[in-house]
């Protein structure tokens, strides 16, 4: 398995874990998901260290983004909730991520640090970076569905 | 009991304080900051019996903000609520002086471990 492939794996268990206690809902792994009409939000965290650069994220629509901050804060539909609020939970859900990734590969790249969620919109030619290498994984919670990602630079 | 939550999500803030809660630890106000700044502040001023601080954060890291508390001989019960479980980060957060570490995420029964007869 590649390296990115192995982030990947890892990537999607840590977010399984934090779907699982923050959101309680299982996360299901499918082939394919619905192509969106309108751009998808990409919410990344960099991890690096002297060996890597790298970025774990969630992409997603904004209702899906939505629909798992009203999870986290236990909020019902019609509760109001503005973008920051949207960006603001799932950043936090992202960094969860993150932290898990980076207990999971804390053998073989060390001292990673982590930064600060990041959030743009999907381009029309897919997730913008100059990583060298990308890999991403789709995974459906309930009736969404979304895709994790991961960006890897090797210094 | 008088907390005081430091995360830069209001987010995790208000889940911070809904799992206390939960968890059945009564308090009589719990105050929020955004920042290790404000944070550090709002220790002096209002003399929070228990900080549940994030550890990454903009401007001031928890790490920071609990060096500064200490360095200036307040003992105010100190727990990292981070990301961030490593054995790295929890042998430098309890070098520094804090007296609990829960990793995110958690539960009412992860508080309840963590804090327990800390500050029941």
């Amino acid at each position: 398995m590649s390296t990115i492939d192995h982030l990947l794996e890892a990537a999607g268990t840590s977010a399984a874990g934090v779907c699982e206690q923050v959101l309680m809902t299982p996360i299901g792994w499918t082939p394919n998901i619905e192509p969106s009409l309108t751009p998808r939000l990409h919410v990344s965290v960099p991890l690096r260290n002297d060996q890597v650069a790298m970025h774990v994220g969630l992409l997603a629509r904004w209702e899906t983004c939505s629909y798992f901050t009203r999870l986290m804060m236990n909020m019902s539909s019609e509760d109001p909730l503005g973008d920051q609020d949207v960006n603001d939970g799932i950043g936090e859900m992202v960094n969860m991520i993150a932290g898990q990734l980076k207990k999971q590969v804390s053998d073989k790249y060390p001292s990673l640090k982590i930064g600060f969620p990041t959030i743009q919109l999907e381009t029309s030619s897919g997730i913008q970076s100059s990583a060298v290498e990308t890999a991403k994984k789709p995974i459906a919670i309930g009736v969404h569905d979304a895709e994790i990602t991961v960006m890897l630079k090797q210094n | 009991m008088k907390v005081l939550v430091v995360d830069d999500s209001k987010v995790m803030r208000s889940i911070v304080m809904r799992t206390l809660r939960q968890a059945g630890f009564a308090c009589d106000s719990m105050e929020e900051a955004d920042d290790g700044i404000s944070a550090l502040k709002m220790i002096e001023s209002s003399h929070p019996d228990v900080v549940l601080t994030d550890w990454n954060m903009p401007g001031m890291p928890g790490i920071d903000l609990l060096r500064a508390v200490r360095a200036r001989g307040d003992s105010t019960r100190f727990i990292f609520v981070t990301s961030e479980g490593t054995d790295e980060m929890r042998d430098l957060a309890f070098g520094a002086g804090a007296n609990g570490f829960i990793t995110k995420p958690f539960t009412p029964a992860t508080f309840q471990f963590a804090l327990g007869e800390l500050i029941r």
